[in-house]
């Protein structure tokens, strides 16, 4: 299998600010891989230097097996980006939108009015195809962002958050598509604060925090390697043989978290008026047991 | 619910999607991003290139002109004239170049999304500087053909050569502004701009007299300004062509070209760390 993306011993610094210290990952045709971390982590500026936006300071980056600064012009149009930011042109309909960024990548007139519609209905945006942007919910936009990156047909699509912000529905509808474009053998790669989406996206996971690589694996394989599979919520106070017997549990501050082999260890313990919460450990667990329950702000 | 993965497949007969994605494709593509959204703000951006214009010419060109009836062998509205088109020219380029380039740059990240695709940062500025003169140039031709109406024109055949040359000078006159806004860090910033360049140039670049009334220091500054080298070229070519000396009219240009490269260059140095965390 072909590597689309390898990254070896990443780093990138602004002045005395380490954004990434070390990274090294690769992504294999085809897959979809998950980029996660805090804010801070050094998420963004991988993925400039994915899109040749910003120079590594060391290490080495290849998009295609070349050098990801130093992409040509047919290299660089396999790779669409869904950026963070909604830079659509708020002034232009939604069709226009698409027809007018298809012309950066030189693709002609008869491609584009077939494609332009094609899209359209891909991400449901036909009924909008002469509505301005600025009449779109932020949902629509998205969908949008992501059919706009999608207009060269590219072999690799990365997406920078593409679900932050939306609704339940305007999500489902964008993994959906997500999970088309997989199966249609494109490469993604994506971030996301959502670990939902990310266990359900995404073929392998980078979790990435102070600019290193903390873990990387299959969603399955990280739970199975950092949190035992069960997990209870229990409300304090919390009877004391239960927090004698589990030596990992998480204070939570009016409640605890326990993470156990034996559901039936705690569960027989508790009172039967008792309410609790048992479900099985998720990405969730294992990437706040990892970057830890701390606020990151900047 | 979901659609079938083969409806965006489904047109395997389209061939060669990509046409040859080149510089000239980049900025063509560029050019007509811009064109379409001025056409999507049609009275405005009409108001804005013939309206104005159109004003000081029947302000400067009628009103003054009926104080001062003679400026040298010709009348006040035909010396004026070619002033008010270079003017006018200045006005727009280093206005599209400044804040609505920077518009498109800071507020609409027009820019990011842009380099995404297959386009390079001087592909961008350059269709931005081929824009601004494009969008100038209308201004320009507008106040020409309504100096052609009303026979303000001693030698009507001469826009036709006057046109490209304005375009040129447009294309310089937009490279400065570009450069300006590339260190622009908010709408602020470009009252600088417009107090210590544009207004300026309105006022001592020969648009309503001869730069040398002057004392010689505000000479010096009117000289530096692009703005007044375009006046002495297309103001002698549209009144009396054969007072234009080649090496004079050669001199000129040489400036306003190195001028308008240099501001290219500096732009973009600019913009690159600006964008890419040089």
């Amino acid at each position: 299998m072909k590597t689309i993306i390898k990254a070896q011993n990443l780093a990138r610094h602004f002045g005395n600010v380490q954004a990434v210290k070390d990274v090294s990952f690769s992504v294999p045709q085809g897959r979809c891989v998950g980029l996660l971390g805090p804010n801070g982590a050094g998420k963004t500026t991988t993925m400039r230097m994915i899109m040749g936006l910003t120079a590594p300071t060391s290490g080495s980056l290849d998009v295609f097996e070349s050098d990801a600064s130093k992409l040509n012009r047919d290299l660089r149009a396999k790779v669409g980006l869904v950026p963070q930011e909604d830079n659509l042109d708020p002034d232009l309909s939604v069709s226009e939108n698409l027809h007018i960024y298809g012309r950066y990548f030189g693709l002609s007139k008869e491609y584009l009015a077939t494609r332009v519609p094609e899209l359209l209905g891909f991400m449901r945006l036909t009924d909008k195809a002469d509505a301005r942007v600025v009449m779109l919910s932020g949902g629509m936009k998205r969908r949008l962002v992501i059919a706009r990156a999608l207009i060269a047909d590219p072999d690799l699509v990365i997406l920078d958050e593409p679900t932050t912000g939306l609704d339940p529905q305007a999500r489902l509808l964008i993994w959906q598509q997500l999970t088309a474009l997989k199966r249609q053998g494109k490469t993604l790669l994506l971030t996301t604060h959502y670990m939902d989406e990310a266990q359900r996206l995404c073929d392998d996971i980078v979790i990435v925090d102070g600019g290193k690589v903390l873990d990387e694996g299959t969603p399955k394989d990280l739970i199975a390697r950092h949190v035992p599979p069960h997990v209870f919520e229990l409300q304090k106070p919390v009877d004391a043989k239960i927090i004698k017997q589990n030596n990992t549990s998480e204070d939570l501050g009016d409640s605890m978290l326990f993470f156990t082999e034996k559901p039936q260890a705690i569960t027989k313990i508790l009172k039967t008026d008792t309410p609790y919460l048992h479900r099985p450990a998720n990405l969730e667990d294992v990437f706040l047991t990892l970057t830890g329950r701390s606020l990151r702000e900047k | 619910m979901t659609t079938p993965v083969s409806s965006i497949r489904k047109s395997p007969s389209i061939v060669t999607p990509l046409a040859q994605p080149s510089f000239l494709n980049s900025v063509g593509a560029m050019w007509w991003r811009n064109l379409k959204v001025w056409m999507a703000h049609f009275w405005p951006s009409m108001t804005g290139s013939f309206a104005q214009p159109l004003l000081f010419l029947f302000a400067f060109g009628f009103g003054l002109g009926a104080v001062i009836d003679q400026m040298g062998n010709t009348s006040y509205l035909v010396y004026v004239l070619p002033g008010i088109v270079a003017n006018a020219v200045f006005f727009q380029a280093s206005f599209e170049g400044s804040i609505s380039a920077f518009s498109r740059f800071h507020l609409q990240k027009t820019y990011n999304a842009i380099l995404a695709a297959p386009v390079s940062l001087f592909e961008i500025l350059v269709a931005e500087a081929v824009w601004a003169a494009t969008k100038a140039l209308v201004s320009g031709i507008a106040v020409l053909i309504v100096g052609l109406a009303i026979g303000a024109i001693p030698h009507p055949m001469m826009v036709i050569a006057v046109i490209p040359y304005i375009f040129l000078c447009c294309l310089s006159f937009a490279t400065f502004s570009l450069f300006i806004m590339a260190y622009a860090k908010g709408y602020e910033f470009f009252s600088y701009f417009f107090t210590f360049w544009v207004t300026p140039a309105f006022l001592f670049c020969g648009v309503f007299f001869e730069v040398d009334r002057f004392p010689e220091w505000v000479q010096y500054i009117a000289w530096s300004i692009p703005m007044t080298q375009m006046i002495h070229v297309i103001r002698p070519m549209l009144i009396a062509p054969e007072t234009l000396e080649l090496s004079t009219a050669t001199l000129y240009t040489v400036y306003v070209v190195v001028f308008g490269v240099v501001s290219l260059w500096l732009a973009h140095r600019q913009l690159s760390k600006r964008l890419f965390d040089k």
